[in-house]
């Protein structure tokens, strides 16, 4: 379920980038700065998404040193 | 309205996703005014001249004596350059030439310049050097007086005497008759000058050839400008004594060899001073005769340093027009040069506009023609780059340059590279000292880009944007791993795990459950209890929970998990490359490739390894203790062999796995073999149907009705040449037909499965260097903390404190800041250029260098450099 909310975040940061760099942005070519945002969000994306599913189940849990 | 807004992406057409399109165009330029337009054209900086003379040397072609001149004129400059820089002006810098110069009159100029100045050289040579000598005279008279008169009081003449006649010539010679007088004026000396390192190797020599019959007396002046080389030495005053001829030819003789400057010394106190008087009196003439000189010649180097640039430019300039203009071929009877020349097809209508400016204002009655050209030569590669994506296109062309029109790495590079280097290098703190620095130098770009920065500084200063990427996606990495020089932060929150009881049930206290309200360290001491992420819980919402820094499992857990993400990445990475090949395929129209390679492909990689991320996604969402090395080694050692449910991560496992493995092998026959067998049929077919215009109609046919094709050399019929690297269709697509050799194409066919098949397991391996340098940083920085840092404070002393913070800053700075992130990013290099790119990158182009003016001058730096 967290995994679900934390991706639609990411997807509406995605929506949010794009609409910023058709709106606000410069006029002229856009090709490059879209790839570029992307890239961006689908990292940020994918290392969280990782990192969050690493935890779901932990199957060693932490220990404290004697 | 406003969807159709948002969804217009913009990629039919991306910027740097391949480089411009050329074209190829022919210049009929009239011979009288060819230099005129060559030099617009230097302006205009956007045609790369073909040159059309290379059967002809340099010595033949038609303005080599004018490259001659300007090679004679830049010399002369660079020997201005040389005395003005030595004389300690700085030649005036000016932004545009000021006035027009006839090339002409500016090497008239020149050569009288020269020639001033070096006769200037030479007398100021000559009297520097008669100044010197007198200096040196003066001295050896002041010093050496004052210890003659010593050593000469010290010298008895019958103490003379009788050493004398004991060396005698002639043993016979009655003693009695040479006069005491005589004898003693046979007792010569030397004196001079000699450099003070010299004087005891002088000294041992002169003793050892003389037996012992000599006496030096010498003593130190300090700096002295030697007259031969006009550099100050420190030097020694020596007069020797010695007695007889021979003696007198030896000490000349060392004193040659030693490089000891000899002076006329008069034996008389009188002559003594007479002789100062006057060489005081030559110095203070020579003196204001050098001063004169001196003033002259600055001037005159002045003069020089004022123009200096604005020559060197005009010169480095007509140079360039004249090379350019050797590129053309002459056309005798029409007066007319023919230059062939590639320009981006954008910017035809630019070049056009400068022909005809420079037309109108030489006033010619001739214009310019200037014609497309059909050709089959591969085009230059050009992207134009900006300041931003300068550096990531900089690492790609390091590997290698791109074909033309071939998909650009540099544009996922542009995000990839940066978050690769940021696995490895995910710090919080670390990344605000790399944004600090990054940030600093875009912000103070525009003084800092003005600056000679030296070799280091200017390569941290031109990846600018690229250490800002990285120190970018460090933070957010930093952020995920949760590491802030290595301590963990609460930002997102505290632990989700939490103090329960072995058995995992709440822990009671007074019959409330207070599970939720122990401090974690407390948690087994105090209860007995265990940490645990309770069943319902969700895990840390962003990053690593907190709780595992410092712990006794902490190393298990995340070394089981960031390597599991380095696949995860490295996978995915690789999917990137080999769609890429997909991209080139259908830009190229080679339909052959993409079922013959881009599938086998796709589908070996995905089956083996895109499996096994599968497995590893499907394993943490279970939670199932599934060893997944036993999976996927058992999936080749037996396949087909029932698992245990327990461990079976999806239902049909087994009989997935034997299905996978069995199209993953099938895959490697299929890269291999069809595509060769394919291009032996269409060769044969096509030679077959030789002698027909089918060939014509195979070869142009595409290129004749396709307007856009034309710019696609490697289209349609370069399909073998696209199969293997080093085939002899790289220079155009043309002609292959011809020398179809089956061995060749198999054999590249062959190295290229097999490399892809070897490569598919040594690349995946490879990025696991994410993990590895991942957790070395991590490790490091908390070995920096916790032992360096952490300890001096809990010694409770201002003073160790202090040294511990500096011993922390240090190491901080020099091992995590400077080496880490070196090493780090070698390796983002590494996975970029092999792993990624090796698996679509061709890289056999050649860069596009248009005759420009605006960088001649960073050119010839290079050059001579």
């Amino acid at each position: 379920m967290g995994f679900w909310l934390g991706t639609l975040v990411f997807f509406l940061i995605q929506i949010v980038t794009t609409a910023c760099i058709n709106f606000f942005g410069k006029p002229g070519k856009k090709g490059l700065t879209h790839i570029m945002a992307f890239t961006t969000v689908f990292q940020c994306w994918f290392i969280w998404a990782i990192i969050y599913m690493a935890q779901m189940n932990p199957l060693i849990n932490p220990e404290y040193k004697e | 309205m406003a969807l159709n807004k948002l969804l217009d992406f913009g990629f039919d057409e991306i910027e740097l996703w391949r480089s411009e399109e050329m074209e190829l165009v022919r210049l009929l330029i009239p011979s009288e005014s060819a230099h005129d337009t060559v030099v617009a054209l230097g302006e205009v900086g956007l045609l790369q001249f073909k040159d059309l003379n290379t059967e002809k040397s340099a010595f033949q072609r038609t303005y080599a004596n004018q490259v001659k001149r300007c090679d004679e004129m830049a010399r002369r400059l660079r020997f201005f350059q040389e005395q003005v820089e030595k004389a300690g002006l700085t030649p005036t810098v000016r932004t545009s030439p000021s006035g027009k110069h006839e090339l002409d009159d500016l090497e008239n100029r020149l050569e009288e310049l020269e020639k001033e100045l070096i006769s200037m050289n030479e007398n100021t040579e000559r009297l520097d050097r008669t100044y010197n000598e007198l200096v040196e005279l003066q001295v050896v008279l002041e010093h050496a007086g004052k210890f003659f008169d010593k050593a000469k009081a010290g010298v008895r003449p019958d103490a003379f005497e009788r050493e004398f006649s004991g060396a005698q010539e002639n043993p016979d010679a009655p003693l009695l008759e040479l006069g005491v007088q005589e004898k003693v004026a046979r007792v010569g000396f030397v004196a001079g000058t000699i450099p003070q390192e010299k004087v005891n190797a002088f000294e041992r020599l002169l003793f050892r050839a003389t037996r012992g019959n000599m006496y030096l007396r010498q003593g130190s002046v300090g700096e002295v400008k030697d007259p031969i080389t006009n550099e100050s030495v420190s030097k020694h005053v020596f007069v020797i004594f010695f007695a007889g001829d021979r003696s007198r030819i030896k000490i000349m003789k060392i004193c040659e060899a030693f490089g000891a400057n000899r002076y006329p010394f008069p034996d008389d106190p009188a002559r003594q001073r007479q002789m100062d008087s006057e060489v005081t009196a030559r110095i203070r003439e020579l003196q204001t005769t050098i001063d004169a000189g001196e003033r002259h010649r600055k001037a005159l180097l002045q003069t020089i340093a004022a123009n200096l640039d604005e020559w060197a430019t005009l010169v480095r300039r007509e140079k360039a027009v004249y090379h350019t203009l050797n590129k053309m071929n002459v056309d005798v009877t029409s007066k007319v040069l023919v230059a062939e020349a590639w320009v981006p097809s954008v910017s035809k209508a630019d070049v056009q506009k400068a022909l005809r400016d420079s037309a109108e204002t030489s006033s010619t009655q001739l214009h310019v023609i200037m014609q497309p050209v059909v050709t089959h030569d591969s085009p230059p590669t050009y992207y134009r780059t900006n300041k931003f994506t300068q550096a990531f296109q900089n690492i790609v062309d390091s590997y290698g340059i791109a074909r033309y029109r071939e998909v650009n790495p540099a544009v996922l590079t542009l995000m990839t590279f940066p978050f690769l280097f940021a696995i490895m290098f995910g710090d919080f703190g670390h990344a605000i000292i790399m944004l600090a620095v990054a940030v600093a130098m875009v912000a103070k770009e525009k003084t800092l880009s003005k600056m000679d920065l030296g070799d280091m500084f200017g390569m941290l200063f031109g990846g600018r944007y690229l250490i800002l990427m990285m120190g970018l996606y460090s933070l957010y990495t930093g952020l995920i791993y949760n590491e802030f020089f290595s301590m963990p932060t609460y930002i997102f929150g505290r632990s989700r795990f939490v103090c329960m009881n072995p058995d995992g049930s709440d822990i009671m206290e007074n019959g409330v459950s207070i599970t939720n309200s122990i401090d974690p360290r407390d948690c087994k001491h105090l209860y007995e209890g265990v940490l645990k992420m309770p069943e319902d819980s969700a895990p840390y919402v962003f990053g690593v929970d907190p709780i595992w820094h410092g712990r006794k499992t902490e190393l298990p857990f995340l070394n089981s998990m960031k390597m599991k993400m380095s696949i995860l990445i490295g996978v995915t990475h690789m999917d990137f490359g080999i769609l890429n090949t997909l991209f080139n395929n259908l830009y190229f129209r080679d339909r052959l490739s993409i079922i013959c390679e881009f599938i086998p492909q796709m589908i070996f990689l995905n089956f083996l390894f895109g499996y096994l991320s599968i497995l590893i996604v499907i394993k943490w969402c279970s939670g199932k203790m599934t060893d997944l090395y036993h999976v996927m080694i058992y999936m080749f050692l037996s396949p087909g062999a029932p698992m245990d449910p327990k461990e079976e991560l999806i239902s049909g496992q087994s009989g997935l796995q034997v299905f996978l493995v069995l199209v993953a092998f099938i895959a490697i026959p299929w890269m291999l073999l069809p595509k060769p067998l394919i291009l032996k049929k269409r060769h044969e077919a096509m030679q077959a149907a030789k002698g027909h215009s089918v060939e014509l109609t195979q070869n142009y046919g595409a290129l004749a009705d396709d307007e856009e094709s034309r710019h696609r050399p490697h289209g349609g019929a370069a399909q073998p040449s696209a199969g293997g690297h080093g085939e002899g269709g790289g220079h155009g697509g043309h002609g292959h037909g011809d020398h179809f050799e089956f061995g060749e194409v198999m054999v590249h066919q062959m190295i290229h499965t097999i490399e892809f098949v070897l490569g598919a397991v040594s690349n995946t391996a490879s990025y696991l260097r994410l993990w590895a340098l991942s957790l070395a940083h991590s490790q490091l920085s908390s070995v920096f903390f916790d032992r360096v840092l952490m300890l001096t404070i809990s010694l409770n002393s201002p003073f160790f404190m202090i040294i511990g913070f500096f011993v922390f800053a240090c190491a901080t700075l020099g091992v995590l800041m400077i080496m880490e992130s070196l090493s780090a990013f070698l390796h983002a290099l590494r996975l970029h250029w092999v792993e990624y790119m090796g698996k679509f990158y061709k890289g056999d182009g050649y860069r596009f260098a248009p005759f420009c003016f605006k960088d001649l001058k960073d050119k010839e730096e290079a050059a001579s450099s």
